[in-house]
């Protein structure tokens, strides 16, 4: 629990006791700026408890017993004297209290089982009911964890040396112990009952007898590694499906096949390969079928590390250069002939084919230009 | 929920106290009335230490609200939310809560997930896995900007994070790794068009390379409101052992690649970094318990997802996005709220 102390801020409910009518509430200054001082004014109207009642009653209705308390708070704000709504807010407020409790209780159950989803959805609607729930949040945010720790305590005459051996089987790494247990001086013997919290080292086994008989009672592991619900994944199996994929292209399978490997290893340079592997043949397709923007698109893609596709994009290049050749001749046709609009098409046609012709860029502005004047002429 | 004591007058107050009294025991949660008090300039209001009622005026705006109340104009987007409202109109009576009242992005329904976007390199005319085009990272930025995506702050994040702070529904945020000269050349000026925050993660061998950021160009960055953190030393494996290198070579390595780039960038930059991205997203239990010595606050893996406040603060995910996505790949990424599974 002192691990997590500085991750939380958590809100301290006092018990304040009052002619021997003992109730909580929250306390906490309130951190924003003060509003601007209030000016006399007469047309000062009081608002009424009604529709936050109204309010604090659909809540209710549906089941979000916080917001219905929020409301209903309100509305005894604002009419203190209803006593009726007071008593509400006191009802209400048990009500929550004791979900919170049962959905903590059923959460360290779970827990306990190792059933760590069920757990999770257990705390989470603990904190529906209590906001400020500390063992709910510790339980959320720390003990179901993917991070495993050994929770231990030194023994009377225990040298580091023996600790590093019991629990990592191997007491050259004395030198992990110095590390974490924080303890002034550079001791040999650490003094018996010292705490400390050692990492689990995943790839070196760890004695099962270290994690439970040497550890007094109340620090049972705080940290359990999470069960992974997916079944094994086999990076090999998955490349030979994809490669049969490729050969009958049906690419979108391999794409996704590549995003399963990405799930597992983010810098796979396999799903990479297959990626590229996908455009290079999609560039190809397209080419074949003479669709030469779409391929310059797929080619576009590939990374040259893994493809080199320089003499393609070349080819692609100069087959779209003499079509937007063709296209920009059409276009001045169009303009001889007074035809502005078919002209403005056909060099937009020519842009799409080579973005960088400054002619059809100047000639488009030019003819737009003349269009404008045309129509404030009509 | 009571009221603040400076706004009762004694007399006021002597008189609510007999009240009080009589009926102690009966109603021990009666929580005296609040002032009535007007305001010229917003109608009337009614001040609790939970919450202010306001009664709205011609020419109210919720910017104007969430900065007096609220202290944060950027916070009108609570106040939205709250009321279920998008605009004020004149004459309209709405809640102003002063303490977060929905943590952790949790209600009935589910709970908020924040997505974090990963870049690394970019590129003005050629893409590939890792670098993204400038037209792409463009249309993505609008696309987030046109949909009503929040991009906040890391800070802010970690605020919603350890369950201190509530952040828009559709929160982002935007993390670019290692440093490359692309960063500042390509995506600082789209950023800067959308007016959006990022955190740049370094590893600071690579800082003043060839195809890398300078000190000067990640002091530019830092001045301009970019969050400069961590990405170790050299980029090493934080989970493998090289080859030759015994357990504790390994294990003092792994020290330095966490504690030299925060005393560099203190050097270089007098940033604090609290927070590290791991090399390939990797990590263990032993690097979790190196962080937490050294006081990082959080640190980052590469695993896909959005990310819900209950998250271990060593085990953030992040989405990375490469330079093949389109629109509709980007958006797969933008899983901002998980229901609660119904028993």
């Amino acid at each position: 629990m002192k691990l997590l102390s500085h991750y939380f801020y958590i809100i301290i409910l006092a018990p304040g006791i009052f002619f021997g009518c003992a109730f909580m509430q929250a306390t906490e200054p309130r951190k924003t700026a003060a509003p601007a001082p209030p000016q006399v004014s007469a047309s000062s109207q009081p608002t009424t408890s009604q529709s936050y009642l109204t309010k604090a009653s659909t809540y209710e209705t549906r089941g979000d017993l916080r917001l219905a308390l929020f409301y209903l708070k309100i509305a005894v704000d604002v009419s203190p004297q209803n006593k009726q709504i007071s008593k509400r807010v006191v009802d209400l407020q048990q009500r929550i209290d004791a979900n919170a409790e049962i959905q903590f209780k059923a959460g360290v159950q779970h827990y306990r089982d190792q059933q760590f989803e069920k757990a999770r959805q257990a705390f989470l609607k603990t904190l529906l009911c209590n906001p400020q729930h500390p063992e709910a949040l510790i339980y959320l945010k720390t003990r179901i964890s993917p991070f495993k720790f050994l929770a231990y305590a030194a023994q009377k005459g225990e040298k580091k040396t023996d600790i590093a051996e019991k629990i990592y089987q191997d007491s050259g790494k004395a030198f992990l112990i110095s590390y974490f247990v924080e303890e002034t001086g550079n001791r040999e013997i650490l003094k018996q009952g010292i705490r400390m919290e050692l990492p689990y080292l995943e790839s070196v086994p760890v004695k099962q007898k270290a994690k439970t008989a040497q550890q007094p009672a109340d620090t049972a592991p705080t940290y359990q590694l999470e069960k992974s619900a997916s079944p094994a994944f086999n990076i090999q199996t998955e490349i030979a499906k994809a490669d049969g994929f490729l050969k009958n292209k049906q690419y979108d399978d391999v794409l996704t096949i590549a995003d399963k490997i990405i799930e597992h290893d983010n810098f796979s340079k396999e799903a990479e390969g297959l990626i590229n592997k996908v455009y290079y043949q999609k560039g190809n397709d397209l080419f074949e079928e003479k669709r030469y923007l779409e391929a310059r698109t797929y080619f576009s893609f590939i990374d040259p590390e893994y493809i080199p596709t320089e003499k393609i994009q070349a080819t692609i290049k100069d087959i779209l250069d003499k079509q937007a050749e063709s296209h920009y001749l059409e276009g001045v046709n169009y303009f001889i002939n007074e035809d502005l609009k078919n002209a403005i098409v056909a060099w937009e046609t020519v842009l799409k084919l080579n973005p960088d012709h400054e002619k059809a860029k100047t000639d488009i502005q030019n003819a737009k230009h003349l269009l404008e004047k045309l129509q404030d002429l009509e | 929920m009571r009221l603040r004591t400076k706004t009762i007058p004694l007399s006021r107050a002597l008189i609510l106290m007999s009240s009080i009294l009589l009926v102690a025991c009966a109603s021990s949660s009666v929580i005296p009335p609040a002032a009535i008090k007007s305001d010229a300039q917003s109608g009337f209001i009614h001040e609790y230490e939970d919450f202010v009622i306001v009664k709205t005026i011609q020419g109210d705006s919720l910017g104007e609200l969430a900065a007096r109340y609220l202290g944060d104009p950027s916070k009108a987007w609570l106040i939205a939310a709250f009321n279920d409202i998008d605009t004020l109109l004149p004459g309209q009576e709405i809640v102003i809560p002063l303490k977060p009242v929905q943590l952790g992005g949790l209600n009935m329904d589910g709970f908020q997930k924040v997505p974090i976007l990963l870049y690394h390199d970019f590129s003005k005319t050629r893409s590939s896995k890792m670098k993204v085009l400038e037209s792409s990272f463009e249309a993505q930025m609008r696309f987030l900007k046109e949909n009503d995506y929040h991009v906040i702050t890391l800070d802010q994040f970690l605020n919603f994070m350890e369950y201190k702070e509530q952040i828009p529904e559709k929160s982002v945020v935007i993390t670019i790794d290692d440093g490359w000269k692309s960063l500042y050349t390509i995506a600082y000026p789209i950023l800067k068009k959308y007016n959006y925050p990022a955190t740049l993660f370094v590893y600071t061998d690579f800082i003043g390379g060839n195809k890398a950021l300078t000190w000067n160009q990640i002091r530019e960055l830092a001045e301009y409101g970019f969050d400069i953190q961590c990405h170790t030393k050299t980029h090493r494996y934080l989970t493998k052992i090289k080859e030759g290198e015994t357990f504790k070579q390994f294990f003092e390595s792994v020290e330095k690649e966490l504690t030299y780039p925060k005393k560099l960038l203190k050097k270089k930059i007098d940033r604090d970094c609290n927070c590290l991205a791991y090399p390939y997203g990797k990590t263990s239990s032993l690097v979790a318990a190196m962080l937490k010595k050294y006081g990082y606050r959080a640190a980052f893996t590469v695993t896909r997802g959005g990310n819900p406040f209950y998250l271990h603060n060593y085990n953030i995910n992040r989405s990375a996005i490469y330079g093949q996505y389109d629109l509709e790949k980007f958006k797969k990424n933008l899983d901002v709220f998980q229901p609660i599974t119904a028993e």
